[in-house]
């Protein structure tokens, strides 16, 4: 099998393709590739492919990559599943480069301090399933790679705003944190999604996407919600 | 006042988000985001004696089952304070932290059983306990990011603890993981919350960020390390990759049987051995069960060292709704579907009760270096309670905090730390300079492969004399073999290699001077538990290099 690795050594440097063959195991996740040829790499004395990794079990959102076109997790892909001989990897084209495979997310984390989702000292509680199924995002930024309306440095932020929007909102009283939070949304998410929902389709927590924007904004857009008492989750 | 809180995972939130509310000013330092810290692996649930189910359940109970869990090796005062404080953090969780708990149908927080517990004390958070906790401290965390009471310092690692010679700590050398770039902080105080020891073990069901390396330099910053020997396998994983995936106590809770073949015939050990329990006795006693079927009795499915996890008797819904994980596991792991199949199981290390020692207030033996999580040792003892991580978790990092506010005083020096990072320069410069004749033949990879099965092999279910001994030995050739030579690879890890080296030493140290057999330490040439001589902790200490003693 042969897996061709998009490598860059740092941001500054120009990026070139690396090919390898693979003669290991066959039903193992590209993150065991990885590792397997990392062993390699390091054994001959050369640089090993950077990349995100931590709990190998599609519970942490560390090895979001695209693998033969499609954003995924490393850890949840499995090489002999892809129907062909070449592996293609390259990193999430919507960050920049740290290194290799390695991508600098700290966007996301950013986005969501100047969209004040945190929360309140007394926060209230919610037991709706949205509400529940929203905490689960991993904030891997694999619904953004997929996203026709997502592009770095733009005011439109995506699923893992709406995410944290809808986990919070329901729990903060009435009142300007509430407010804000509820406008950002609007402004960040709410405006600038053409329901391509593509996003969906790569969640790997396979969260009902499109139900939950549908929830995020009957809390925040919708006034007729609110007159009818609506906007609870 | 400066606090860097390294790790950023449950312990690390938590004593960041205390700290900060007390008003010191705190700085993260963790490899990665906090969505990647084990903490997010966790299922089950927290303990705290809530009593929202009726059952007269009490902070004593909770005391008592985590002492006796613990066989009593476990601090008996930290303990005591955990279970007290246990239900009004999970209080704090709910109202503070907005952590979306699995709630009853009036609105309290609900509970479930769990292992070695009588009483309903485990507060769940659907499936994903862990996660939703993480999420709510993440958010948490955030509030103080924007005011700036909290920076995050992602993508670093800790190089080495600074202390003084009045052994006060007095900040950290940090390394960059991408560029390899040194810097020093100084700090009024340090809190290690950086996880247990996979690395040195190499397949854990845990993270691979959790190399052990910051106790390993906690230890040779002069800080004791205590129960080493103490690891809890989980009686039933699943071999895969460079891993051991979990499948959950709740696939037996839910009915699951654990049986082998023998002359050609199903045979359910668990329910021969302890009629009344089964397959739910607690994990020590059911791995060390699946160990006897493999090693002793030589009755492993295929020769392998494997069991059979039988779920097919649960109905599509049962393993649907409440086992969608061990579905989901089995099914595009191993591909094996678990409603017509059994699953392949064997125990694997799931987590360490022993690290750096701290006393109940969680300091350590380093004035201003504190410890809460896993990488620290006081409330689990010889075996560790499910939902009793996550507790001890958070509390640690709000005992931590809270000590740290109470007692340490502002106005450290800067020299300290100009010192430190001109003593790590200037050893990074004599790294730099290195040439290929100083380069060892083995790779990094290679050691960490060679540490892993000499470990595993002299640290499993059951130890021997012998085996530490010679695993011992191996490790001193290992560390000999790599002294003043360089390996090919980046100055961070190389300094993470000889932690990590040293920890695993200490590691089998501890085991062979525990002659012993106590909760998750089976000796089988002392297959009795000795109160008179044992009932304390292992202590681990280094004279500053690299000479280690032990003490018990």
């Amino acid at each position: 099998m042969i897996i061709r690795i998009k490598r860059q050594a740092d941001s500054s440097s120009e990026s070139y393709c690396q090919e390898f063959v693979y003669d290991g195991e066959k039903h193992v996740t590209v993150v065991n590739v990885i590792e397997w040829l990392n062993i390699r790499l390091s054994s001959a004395g050369l640089a090993e492919i950077a990349y995100d990794n931590s709990c190998q079990h599609g519970l942490c959102g560390a090895c979001a990559m695209v693998v033969c076109s499609r954003p995924v997790l490393a850890c949840r892909t499995f090489i002999d599943e892809l129907g062909t001989d070449t592996v293609e990897i390259r990193p999430l084209g919507k960050f920049p480069v740290i290194s290799d495979l390695l991508v600098d997310r700290s966007e996301l984390h950013e986005a969501m301090k100047r969209a004040e989702l945190w929360t309140e000292k007394t926060t209230g509680t919610s037991v709706s399933a949205t509400c529940n199924n929203s905490a689960l995002c991993l904030m891997c930024g694999l619904c953004l790679e997929a996203c026709p309306n997502y592009a770095p440095g733009d005011i439109f932020k995506g699923m893992p705003e709406a995410m944290a929007s809808l986990n919070l909102i329901p729990k903060t009283c009435r009142g300007e944190h509430r407010d804000a939070m509820e406008k950002n949304y609007r402004k960040q998410v709410f405006a600038g999604c053409t329901k391509s929902m593509a996003c969906e389709k790569v969640c790997p927590m396979n969260l009902p996407l499109v139900t939950m924007m549908s929830d995020a904004n009957r809390l925040s857009v919708w006034k007729i919600w609110k007159l009818i008492g609506g906007d609870r989750l | 006042m400066n606090v860097i809180v390294i790790g950023a995972g449950l312990a690390g939130l938590t004593a960041a988000i205390c700290a900060a509310e007390g008003g010191a000013h705190v700085t993260i330092v963790a490899p990665q985001y906090s969505e990647r810290a084990q903490s997010v692996m966790a299922m089950g649930g927290i303990n705290a004696a809530l009593d929202t189910k009726g059952e007269a359940d009490s902070v004593e109970e909770h005391f008592k089952d985590t002492m006796r869990s613990g066989c009593y090796i476990n601090d008996e005062a930290a303990v005591r304070r955990l279970a007290d404080d246990a239900p009004a953090l999970v209080e704090w969780l709910a109202g503070s932290c907005g952590v979306n708990f699995t709630r009853t149908e009036s609105g309290q927080i609900d509970l479930r059983y769990f292992g070695g517990q009588k009483k309903a004390r485990t507060a769940f958070a659907g499936a994903r306990t862990g996660k939703q906790l993480m999420t709510g401290l993440i958010a948490t965390c955030r509030r103080y990011e924007s005011d700036g009471s909290i920076e995050r310092l992602t993508g670093n690692s800790l190089l080495s603890l600074i202390v003084t010679d009045e052994r006060k700590c007095a900040g950290v050398v940090l390394c960059n993981n991408v560029t390899d770039e040194i810097t020093s902080i100084q700090a009024d105080a340090v809190v290690l919350c950086t996880g247990g020891a996979n690395g040195i073990y190499g397949k854990t069901t845990g993270s691979v960020m959790n190399d052990g390396s910051a106790t390993g330099l906690a230890l040779e910053a002069g800080a004791g390390l205590a129960n080493l020997e103490m690891i809890q396998y989980h009686p039933t994983t699943v071999d895969f990759g460079d891993k051991r995936l979990l499948i959950t106590e709740a696939a037996r809770g839910e009915g699951g049987r654990l049986y082998t073949m023998r002359n050609g015939e199903r045979w359910y050990f668990m329910e021969e051995w302890y009629p009344e329990r089964g397959a739910l006795m607690p994990r020590d006693v059911v791995s060390r069960s699946i160990y006897k079927v493999c090693n002793m009795m030589g009755l492993g499915i295929d020769g392998k060292n494997q069991v059979f996890l039988d779920i097919t008797m649960m109905s599509d819904e049962i393993i649907r709704t409440r086992l969608d994980e061990v579905l989901d596991t089995c099914t595009s792991y191993i591909n094996i579907d678990p409603h017509s199949e059994p699953i392949p199981v064997y125990p694997g290390i799931h987590y360490f009760m022993g690290g750096i020692s701290t006393d109940m207030r969680h300091r350590t033996g380093i004035e201003s270096l504190y410890a809460a999580g896993e990488c620290s040792c006081q409330y689990h003892g010889a075996n560790r309670l499910g939902g009793n991580s996550t507790l001890g978790a958070v509390h640690g990092g709000m005992m931590a905090a809270r000590t740290i506010l109470e007692e340490v005083s502002e106005g450290m020096s800067q020299s300290a730390a100009d010192k430190a990072l001109a003593d790590a320069a200037a050893r990074r410069a004599q790294w730099n300079a290195r040439t290929d004749k100083d380069l060892c033949s083995v790779s990094r990879a290679e050691v960490l492969k060679k540490t892993a099965s000499v470990m595993n092999s002299a640290m499993g279910i059951y130890r021997d004399g012998v085996r530490l001994n010679a695993a011992l030995a191996e490790l001193v050739e290992i560390e000999d073999k790599l002294d003043g030579l360089s390996l090919n690879t980046s100055y961070s890890d190389r300094q993470r290699l000889g932690a990590m080296l040293l920890l695993a030493r200490a590691s089998v140290m501890s085991a062979l001077a525990r002659k012993e057999s106590r909760g998750a330490h089976q000796r089988v040439d002392f297959p009795e538990t000795d109160d008179s001589r044992y009932r304390r902790s292992t202590i681990v200490t280094s004279d500053g290099g690299r000479n280690l003693r032990v003490d018990i």
